[in-house]
């Protein structure tokens, strides 16, 4: 039995990409043989690292995974919310300034470019309800009340993921980066029970069947190697964390402080329907891992996970935003590389192949 | 992010989270809706599959559209629901009948049959399924005298469905009415619910005529078949007696009680004899027919030994071998060999058989019986070397009346009831009657008869 694995999503554009898209130009068709180009050799890249299942390494999500699907719409003023990173950086959300919601576009348009590259099964990043639904300010909008803005985001996340499984994604990951994000802001847990409430009532416009395949990734929120909370532990919002409706979680932990104290509270609160694919591999830190570390991580995950439902995975993407050139294409798939090769080395020694 | 960003950001969210109790809410309202739905749904499907499961096991016009009527009544939610129906009564007139529902007979007695104004015209003709919300209000309504609506003492009606129940080959048999004194009852469930119980409705009463048509050309069948039996068992007996006078006169002259006769006469009585004495078989073939037709014939089995009933048929039949020049062969049985049968209908069968046997057979020919048994029958074989019969022919000579063509029975001739009642005698007493022939080669007869209940079982 082979211990799956899988990636989280995003990979570094090239530097000639990220040199000539900016906020102006980014859905510009003329952009549109470099973006290909670029999906294209990341595929090549990530079949050759020999990971099972693959993404586009979000080389078209602009400006990051969580805006993109909003990104340049006509209702929306660019003053929303700001998420802070620890390395003092900041970036904004847009601000929903009308009726109806809607998105601009949806990440099942990525697969359309990706299915023409790929040869293997292909794993499909889309955001969530709750990271969207700051974009609705303080004040409500005359005409166009929260009610409403809530049951469209509903409706359009709903549509995102559909189009993502009827096109043939074999996992559709919805990105959940701000959970440890909500702790730090409400420690009492009631801002992460209200974003995980919209959550579930997203999920629950699925069957059984398609949310097996459909999972959530949490992580510090990597970005220009640095996170907006990576002071806040795991402790404090796992146990809610699995009361999401979905098949698998993708967590980090390569990075984590005490990855035994994290490993025990998901043994503790994952569900018996519930796979765990923990991380691995830390894209935050540059260097490269080797294969018999990542084969160690996963045996240390396995004493508290049952080894049917363990899976492995980054920690995070490698460059969640379109402009993050902290890590190199080059270090990100021999990263991947470790966590393919240290996974099956692992897979050899606990489940005997 | 300072403060007062964290503090906008969560009351954001917090604020979000209303929606989100709100959104919740309309989920799970949808959710019971659907669920309801589907239980409505599933509660319909029910209903419909034991009306037509009752309607597909009843034969009786009046209790399918009581059926009909209470089903549809109950499942729309009407008030009341009437079905007025077409029938022939056995004078062959035509009658317009109705049963109701959820109202007493008395509640429309007084009313008369709803005329084909036009509200009632699509349901009598057939046309169209009438469905309304309020029928005061429809165009249609209150167009005819003399009281340009409901008439006074009608049960109020404003909700209204009525649909036309057809015959599969497009006559109207009648129509379901349903009513109720609010407005806005009957939704588009209701009309397809009753679409499809007035299409079994349909069903159901077309094949209860057809039952009942059948029944009553089997009856007038069976009472035709009986007459004739009645009719051939007294014709046989009247015939009987003037013959029995032709042969006993007969007799006289022959015996010269009378006075002298030569030799002429001697000849032609002797004939007048023959003739009598054929008549009278043939006669007495109509006569045993009739009776087993009739179910007038007695049986009284017992165990019957083989040997002793098979060793005495020669002598009864030596003439007729003699005059044939046949030859006869019946090797003696084990004499432990018994039937379980009525020894006097045994002996007819055989006799019958045999008296076949000598006739289709040629002189110089042979007739052979044996006598065996299986595990828990005796068979009797009568074989002759005679003119045998077609394939195309074994069974239909045990029918009645039916002989083979002239050309094949070398002459002999008969009723045509011999096989047929050795057949009938032989089933009601239990025992079989089967054949196997070949042109040319002969025929066996096999008589296969119930063992004896007190034959000595074998070690």
């Amino acid at each position: 039995m082979n211990i799956p694995t899988e990636p989280i999503g995003s990979i570094p554009r090239p530097p000639k990409l990220i040199e000539l898209v900016d906020a102006e130009n980014f859905s510009d068709p003329k952009l549109d043989p470099l973006y290909d180009a670029a999906v294209k050799d990341t595929i090549e890249r990530f079949e050759a690292t020999g990971s099972p299942i693959i993404t586009d390494g979000e080389q078209r999500k602009y400006h990051n995974f969580w805006t993109y699907s909003v990104q340049g719409l006509p209702n929306t003023a660019p003053d929303g919310f700001k998420i802070p990173f620890a390395a003092g950086h900041v970036r904004r959300m847009p601000r929903l300034t009308s009726g109806p919601f809607h998105y601009k576009r949806y990440a099942y348009s990525y697969l359309d470019v990706a299915l023409g590259y790929a040869h293997r099964p292909l794993k499909q990043a889309v955001i969530s309800p709750s990271a969207l639904s700051l974009m609705y300010p303080v004040d409500e909008i005359p005409g166009y009340s929260r009610d409403e803005f809530i049951e469209d985001l509903l409706s359009e996340h709903e549509k995102e993921i559909r189009g993502c499984l009827s096109r043939g994604a074999a996992k559709v990951q919805i990105d959940f980066t701000e959970a440890r994000f909500a702790m730090k802001i409400d420690p009492s847990g009631e801002l992460l029970g209200t974003f995980i409430d919209l959550n579930n009532l997203g999920l629950e416009r699925f069957s059984d069947a398609e949310r097996k395949v459909i999972g959530v990734h949490t992580c510090p929120g990597g970005d220009l190697d640095s996170t907006h909370s990576f002071d806040i532990d795991y402790a404090d919002f796992l146990p809610l964390l699995f009361e999401l409706n979905v098949g698998y979680f993708c967590v980090a932990l390569a990075g984590e402080k005490d990855r035994a104290r994290v490993l025990k509270i998901i043994q503790e609160n994952m569900r018996p329907d519930q796979q765990v694919f923990v991380g691995v591999v830390a894209p935050i830190n540059p260097r490269i891992d080797t294969p018999e570390e990542v084969r160690d991580r996963v045996i240390e995950a396995a004493k508290y996970i049952p080894i049917e439902r363990l899976g492995t995975t980054d920690d995070c993407g490698y460059a969640p935003f379109s402009d993050d050139t902290s890590t190199s294409r080059d270090t990100a798939f021999a990263k991947i590389r470790a966590r393919v090769e240290g996974t099956a080395m692992a897979s050899d020694l606990i489940a005997g192949g | 992010m300072d403060t007062d960003e964290e503090k906008s950001l969560q009351l954001t969210a917090l604020q979000n989270a209303a929606s989100v109790v709100a959104a919740r809410r309309r989920a799970e309202q949808e959710r019971d809706r659907a669920r309801a739905d589907a239980e409505a749904a599933r509660a319909e499907l029910e209903a419909l599959n034991q009306v037509g499961t009752a309607l597909a096991q009843e034969l009786d016009i009046e209790r399918i559209v009581q059926t009909v009527t209470d089903a549809a009544t109950k499942l729309t939610g009407a008030q009341f629901g009437a079905f007025f129906y077409n029938v022939v009564d056995h004078q062959g007139e035509k009658l317009t009948l109705f049963t109701l529902s959820g109202a007493p007979r008395e509640a429309f007695e007084d009313f008369g049959h709803p005329r084909p104004t036009p509200v009632f015209a699509p349901t009598f003709y057939g046309t169209a399924i009438v469905r309304s919300d309020d029928i005061t209000k429809d165009p249609r309504y209150g167009q005819m005298g003399p009281y340009y609506g409901q008439p006074p003492g009608h049960l109020p009606v404003h909700s209204y469905l009525a649909v036309p129940v057809s015959s599969r080959g497009g006559d109207v048999i009648g129509g379901l009415f349903f009513g109720h004194s609010d407005v806005g009852v009957f939704d588009e469930r209701a009309e397809r619910v009753v679409s499809g119980i007035a299409g079994w409705a349909a069903i159901a009463m077309d094949n209860a005529r057809l039952y009942d048509a059948e029944r009553k050309a089997r009856g007038e069948a069976e009472e035709a078949n009986r007459a004739k039996s009645e009719f051939l068992a007294a014709m046989s007996h009247e015939l009987r007696t003037p013959l029995n006078a032709i042969g006993g006169y007969a007799d006289l002259l022959v015996a010269e009680i009378r006075g002298p006769i030569n030799d002429v006469q001697r000849g032609d009585l002797e004939r007048i004899k023959r003739s009598q004495h054929h008549l009278l078989s043939l006669i007495n073939d109509i006569l045993n027919f009739a009776k087993l037709e009739a179910g007038r014939v007695q049986f009284d089995p017992i165990d019957v030994s083989m040997n002793e009933t098979l060793g005495q048929l020669e002598a009864l039949i030596a003439p007729q071998l003699q005059q044939k020049q046949l030859n006869y062969e019946y090797n003696c049985c084990d004499p432990t060999y018994t039937a379980h049968t009525d020894p006097d209908r045994l002996q007819q069968i055989l006799l019958n058989l045999l008296s076949n046997a000598i006739k289709f057979t040629p002189p110089g020919g042979k007739i052979t019986v044996t006598c065996g048994p299986t595990k828990d029958r005796m068979r009797v074989r009568v074989t002759d070397t005679g003119i045998g019969i077609p394939p195309d022919k074994l069974e239909q000579i045990f029918e009645p009346f039916i002989q083979l063509a002239r050309g094949q029975t070398a002459g002999a001739v008969g009723t045509g009831l011999g096989l047929s009642i050795s057949r009938d005698l032989a089933r009601a007493m239990g025992a079989e009657l089967s054949v196997e022939s070949k042109v040319d080669e002969g025929s066996t007869f096999i008589l296969s008869l119930p063992r004896g209940k007190n034959e000595p079982k074998p070690d």
